[in-house]
């Protein structure tokens, strides 16, 4: 059983979020702080494009929020790249005390959860959780060289390319974290790694249930409830799972950002870039405008590897949800 | 966990396979390159008066710079996306997967990187080419010592 915990002092201080020109085309295109062309950024490697977009992320959030690194207590990131290599290289610029934390593609949700769980227990003033991804960097650490020419499958996620960062603190704001959920790490039974979404719906499912069953909720409590990477397929299975095809606000941000419309990757967006800049930047965004009040995003992740996956192991899937509400005053 | 469920589920979303067109496709696809190299070794044949086997040397060859040129280029992968096998089987695949690791281990450097990554994807191919080589020139030499004399 999933463990929740809830707050009464948790508040969402300033959020960023940056991508590449192609997340622009779909839903949060308008709300993003900062867009690259391409998956360089402007360096030579993939690995230095993704720590620029890691490092401006920071930049702009600290700008935004008015205040100076010095002046957090805590940090937690993570991103996809062996021993997180990303975050632990940004975090290396800077005075702050970091924590490296992996859950794939839930570490957005994962980081902000413990930062959380950091300002509850007073234990920090002002904390900060980031995470990013990058195509060209997941998919050689996960998959093939990006110019290889293999057929990829209909059901196969695209990694997306940003960062996103959020900075949680005990003065009060407009947006508030009511209460985070752990997920279980589950035992999904099967080892193909083409389809991620629809077995990572068996944990959202999980997590999902055990939330509103924690804290005596029901789905029309919520004005969203977004999952992290699902895709078009995993959301379906999800809604199947929750014997409730017509649930309109049980929305996937892999398909907000490669939007099936107008920019079809294949069955939608995955990585730990791809809920952090759905949430960091349009969830927020609409929260602080009082487009929806009541959030609950749920990042999932699949906890396989590489040589996991070639020595044919089950694939653990987890999920971890974080419940955001829109404060009554102001 | 109820996985009865959840199996019955998942196999219902999944996504139908397109076999006709895909296999349409990589007919397509691989016919024209098999037209290409043929008529690069026709050309190498009559035009250029190269030996017969010289002239197959001469069409692979051709067949392996323009999959290299297209991985460089960013094109050749947007295209096997639709071809599938029939860029993928023949050396053209081989050729694409030796260019692609190796342009993914620029960053490691000469020796870390290239050298040693281009043959990540290929290596098993040229493993087994090697071991083959090696288990049939065997065979091969110990009936020729035994008077059995297989021309090939």
């Amino acid at each position: 059983m999933a463990i929740t915990l809830t707050f009464k002092n948790v508040y969402v201080l300033k959020s960023c979020a940056v991508a590449t020109f192609e997340e622009t085309k779909g839903n949060i295109g308008t709300y993003l702080d900062r867009i690259y062309e391409d998956l360089y950024a402007g360096e030579n490697t993939y690995e230095d494009g993704e720590i620029k977009m890691c490092q401006d992320a920071l930049e702009i959030l600290f700008e935004k929020a008015k205040i100076s690194p010095k002046d957090i207590d805590i940090a937690f990131g993570g991103d996809l790249l062996n021993q997180i290599f990303v975050s632990s290289y940004v975090a290396s610029h800077y005075e702050f005390p970091f924590l490296g934390v992996y859950g794939a593609c839930s570490t957005s949700m994962l980081s902000l959860g413990l930062a959380s769980i950091m300002v509850a227990k007073k234990m920090a003033k002002l904390a900060l959780a980031y995470t990013s991804s990058n195509y060209g960097t997941a998919e050689r650490q996960f998959r093939y060289p990006t110019s290889y020419g293999i057929k990829k499958k209909e059901a196969t996620t695209l990694t997306v390319s940003g960062a996103g960062a959020i900075l949680v603190t005990s003065k009060k704001s407009n947006i508030e974290v009511s209460s985070v959920t752990f997920g279980k790490s589950i035992d999904s039974k099967t080892q193909d790694v083409t389809d991620l979404g629809s077995i990572m719906a068996l944990a959202a499912y999980d997590t999902l249930i055990s939330h509103l069953e924690n804290r005596k909720q029901t789905f029309e409590d919520y004005d969203l409830i977004l999952t992290g990477d699902l895709s078009l397929i995993g959301l379906e299975v999800l809604k199947d799972l929750l014997n409730r095809k017509e649930i309109n606000h049980l929305e996937d941000a892999g398909t907000w950002v490669y939007d099936p419309k107008n920019n079809k990757k294949f069955a939608g967006g995955s990585g730990a870039a791809c809920l952090a800049i759905s949430s960091f930047s349009k969830v927020i965004d609409d929260l602080e405008k009082k487009h929806y009040h009541h959030v609950l995003l749920i990042g999932t992740g699949s906890l396989h590897s590489k040589i996991s996956a070639l020595q044919g192991k089950n694939i653990p899937v987890i999920a971890h949800a974080i419940e955001l509400k829109r404060g009554e005053e102001s | 966990m109820d996985y009865v469920h959840f199996n019955e589920v998942k196999k219902m979303h999944q996504v139908k396979k397109h076999r006709f067109l895909s296999a349409f496709f990589a007919f397509l696809s691989g016919g024209i390159l098999g037209l290409l190299s043929e008529g690069m070794k026709e050309l190498a044949l009559h035009v250029f008066h190269f030996s017969f086997i010289d002239a197959s040397f001469f069409a692979s060859m051709i067949l392996v710079i323009l999959a290299s040129s297209f991985t460089f280029l960013g094109i050749y992968n947007n295209i096997s996306q639709k071809c599938g096998a029939g860029l993928f089987l023949p050396t053209t695949g081989f050729a694409n997967s030796l260019t692609s690791a190796a342009m993914e281990g620029r960053s490691e450097g000469i020796i870390g990187g290239i050298g040693s990554m281009m043959f990540s994807l290929a290596g098993s191919v040229i493993s087994v080419g090697f071991f083959m080589a090696f288990y049939f020139g065997t065979i091969y030499a110990l009936l020729n010592l035994w008077g059995i004399n297989l021309w090939l």
